[in-house]
């Protein structure tokens, strides 16, 4: 088949065909045929979302540079693609070679929240594959879940093959390797699954079932009747040194802009603080460093090889990093005013506000999240962020020229009161008066405040923790909304109804997939983009499949559905940190110990 | 400084870029080549570039015209061999020619441009040959921000059109000075259709855009692939 043929016929009709074409600067297209596996990695949103998460990338280049396999891309296609694929029959294709999705030997999805559930459905079906793990035969591909949901999988648990728990790099490898010898051995599939549980941070699903007591009551996940030499308990896979690991140095250069439309370097991995909310900070433990010599190199390197004149600094609360400021101005020195600097997520400090002054002297705005407005609940989140902390940051925000402050608060926390939603107000409000004494700018200053409903997190000290009703959502939120009104501030939400299917199929066990199998097969796609989510395909679900979804938003109790899954903090630890959130106390998240 | 214009090709996949993407493109290529490229003063430096007439997605080109400026004077070989191993797959630089100093900017002066286009559908003869009796064809222009809506007359800017014997192209193509591509006359042999040969004028008094003369002529442009670009005289 002319592969290349299809391209114009198809391209023509679609609104923004860049976003399927492939061919990219350092884009790797290997020879199909001499490759002993052949992997597509799935990012389950449109291409230019895709794009700005450089996981799935960094695995892409890991295995194409260093292994005889190859690995090529797929995004989410858009509506008038899917229904162009529908119509004429087109399997869904891969970037690089464009191969239909069932020709792979191994699918890979980057799961990374919930709300693409419907998409990794529709991505399976318009590739030609089976939906259902049980329903497929042994020439399918394997379909393998990674990323922060592959931690708590279960409501998609009926659909994969297996989940990667925790950092890929070395397990990703090992598992090509090791299908690549049961292949030529011509191991079936089930036994390929029994097999891959050997390698540490597989989980299989299909070889766990929930176990009930004499008395009917749940235990929680355990390997199958007659299943015995599989773990018990997936240990999440870190890898132990970031200076040694792999980074891509020549990186993608994509046509169709990203939302974030830069090079990256990674300066460490994990996150020194224990917001006691936050999933990533529990999940990638402990801190890991890159040295400043080695961040310099690669910088270098990657710009050369890219042309980018935008760089990203990532990590969590990038400003953590000790060299940070040494690495910002050894890069301006070589660069000036060529490169932009981008420091995406910035710790509420002042000297934060330094830092992303030198680092782009045109930048007119910031970004931080308090996420609480009193001292109290900051201390229950152990947000390690006091008031005048605050304050000093805001003062300087505005001494050094900007005009515009963006601060990302939640309403829901545990032990939330009324009075801790009215600390949002008074707070803005005095920031305000604050900043706009102390500014430089010409221009008014101008406060941006997104809400966000807070969803209990798996693996964190509030994974069993109530979460607030939709309504209860729309009153706190229509509260701040009529108290922080324009033209001095700007007051957005993160949507309640996204939030509510977050922390169902965050929290939900296997039974769910149910409701997303049959939210996607009503029209569910793109659930995260307010302009498509379709919250009544999900309502009609519920009532089909009669679960009800408000028991998920409830305090759990007993076993819970990613029990299975250590990812290496011990339960009296998150128990412990629990309670203190209870008693007001803050932890040194630098302190916890790995099991 | 010196000033270079760059002619590339655009073919395969890169066609389908827009020409924001494009030029994003190609800037980003110029600064992998390591070509000493002169930067604007002030609070945000660019590169100093300028671009030849915007393509419509889905055309490919033998013509896509660049100006650059650099800091340093270089051969115009020198300049191919730097840029050329780092443009993307599909576009390839053509040719590379150093500008006297008082040699016009690009974008200044009016240029013509050809194009063969592939039309579904057969029997276009004769709306061709009413559109081009007329002196008029007006086109309603949607307004934005800055301007207002208006009616626009194209007729001016459209300076030849010709339907092409399928078998005949390559023969046409000797006529007008320009050698066969390989790769992309195949699309004339594997879709079917109707060859047209278009000449459009562009100037900074305006143009007349591939979709308004698909309008025009009510038909279905189905592939299309920019040929030749001339400085009008």
């Amino acid at each position: 088949m002319n592969n290349e043929g299809l391209t114009p016929r198809l391209l023509n009709r679609v609104s923004s065909p860049s976003r399927y074409t492939g061919g990219e600067f350092n884009s790797i297209k290997k020879n199909w045929e001499t490759a002993p596996i052949r992997m597509a990695m799935i990012y389950p949103d449109l291409y230019e979302i895709g794009m700005s998460n450089s996981g799935h990338l960094l695995l892409y280049y890991l295995i194409n540079e260093t292994t005889p396999h190859l690995i090529e891309r797929t995004y989410a296609p858009y509506f008038d693609l899917e229904e162009i694929l529908r119509k004429e029959k087109i399997p869904l294709f891969s970037l690089e070679s464009r191969q239909p999705l069932n020709k792979f030997d191994i699918i890979g999805f980057s799961l990374q929240y919930e709300l693409t559930f419907t998409n990794v459905l529709n991505i399976l079906d318009l590739g030609g594959i089976p939906l259902l793990q049980k329903d497929r035969s042994e020439n399918d591909p394997l379909i393998i879940g990674g990323g922060p949901v592959a931690s708590y999988p279960e409501s998609m648990a009926p659909f994969f093959d297996l989940f990667f728990v925790g950092e890929a790099e070395e397990g990703l490898l090992e598992i090509l390797n090791k299908i690549t010898s049961l292949k030529s051995k011509q191991t079936s599939r089930q036994d390929i699954l029994l097999e891959l549980t050997s390698i540490e941070g597989v989980y299989v699903p299909s070889l766990y079932e929930e176990k009930y007591s004499q008395e009917g009551v749940s235990l929680g996940l355990e390997p199958v009747n007659g299943c015995t030499g599989i773990p018990r308990i997936i240990n999440r896979r870190i890898i132990k040194d970031l200076e040694c690991a792999y980074f891509p140095l020549k990186q993608m250069v994509p046509f169709k802009a990203p939302v974030h439309d830069r090079a990256v370097v990674e300066l460490f991995r994990g996150c020194y603080r224990g917001c006691r909310f936050c999933l990533a900070g529990y999940l990638y433990r402990p801190v890991r460093f890159r040295s400043l010599p080695l961040l310099q190199e690669q910088s270098s390197k990657i710009i050369e090889n890219t042309g980018f004149d935008t760089l990203g600094l990532t990590s969590f609360n990038s400003s953590d990093y000790p060299n940070l400021k040494e690495l910002i101005l050894f890069l301006k020195k070589s660069y000036g005013d060529k490169l932009t600097l981008s420091l995406p997520s910035l710790g509420m400090r002042a000297s934060s506000v330094e830092l992303a002054c030198i680092s782009d002297k045109r930048r007119t705005n910031l970004t931080f999240a308090p996420e609480a407005a009193s001292e109290r609940l900051r201390k229950v989140i152990n947000k390690n962020l006091t008031e005048e902390e605050i304050f000093n940051t805001v003062k300087e925000t505005a001494k050094q020229g900007m005009d515009l402050l963006k601060l990302y608060f939640m309403v829901g926390l545990p032990t939330e009161r009324e009075e801790d939603v009215q600390a949002i107000v008074s707070l803005v409000k005095e920031l305000h008066k604050t900043a706009n004494a102390h500014r430089t700018s010409k221009r008014p200053f101008h406060l941006n405040i997104t809400v966000s409903p807070f969803i209990p997190k798996p693996h964190t000290p509030f994974e069993r923790e109530k979460q607030l009703s939709i309504k209860d959502c729309y009153e706190k939120i229509g509260y701040l909304k009529s108290q922080l009104r324009e033209p001095l501030f700007t007051l957005r939400e993160h949507d309640p109804l996204m939030s509510f299917l977050e922390g169902v199929f965050g929290r939900g066990g296997r039974n769910l997939h149910r409701v997303i199998l049959s939210a996607f097969r009503k029209g569910a796609r793109f659930d995260a983009w307010e302009e498509h989510l379709k919250i009544n395909y999900y309502q009609q679900a519920f009532v089909e499949e009669e679960i009800d979804p408000l028991s998920y938003l409830e305090e759990k109790e007993g076993p819970l559905p990613w029990g299975v899954i250590n990812c290496g903090l011990s339960a009296e630890l998150l128990k412990r940190e629990r309670d203190k959130a209870f008693r007001e106390e803050e932890s040194d998240a630098s302190l916890f110990t790995d099991i | 400084m010196p000033r270079y214009l760059l002619i590339f090709n655009r073919k395969r996949s890169v066609r389908f870029l827009s020409h924001l993407e494009e030029v994003r493109a190609l800037e980003r290529t110029l600064r992998r080549s390591k070509i000493p490229l002169s930067y604007s003063q002030g609070f945000s430096p660019r590169p100093i570039m300028s671009f030849g007439p915007p393509i419509p997605v889905g055309f490919s080109s033998r013509v896509q015209l660049m100006e650059i400026k650099l800091d340093k004077q270089l051969t115009p070989e020198e300049i191919f061999f730097m840029i050329n191993p780092t443009l993307p797959y599909g576009y390839n630089l053509s040719e590379v020619k150093f500008l006297n100093e008082n040699y016009p900017s690009l974008g200044s002066f009016p240029l013509e441009i050809s194009y063969l286009l592939l039309i579904e559908g057969n029997g276009l003869k004769l709306s061709i040959n009413s559109f081009l009796s007329q002196p008029y064809y007006q086109v309603l222009r949607e307004g934005n921000r800055k301007k207002k809506e208006k009616l626009f007359n194209i007729r001016p800017f459209v300076l030849h059109l010709e339907v092409i014997n399928r078998a005949e192209v390559n023969d046409f193509l000797k006529t007008i000075n320009i050698s066969k591509d390989p790769y992309e006359i195949t699309w004339l042999m594997h879709n079917q259709g109707t060859v047209i040969f278009f000449q459009s004028l562009y100037t900074t008094e305006g143009s007349v855009k591939i979709t308004e003369l698909e309008k025009a002529l009510n038909v279905k442009i189905i592939d299309g692939e920019r040929i030749n670009l001339t400085r009008h005289r």
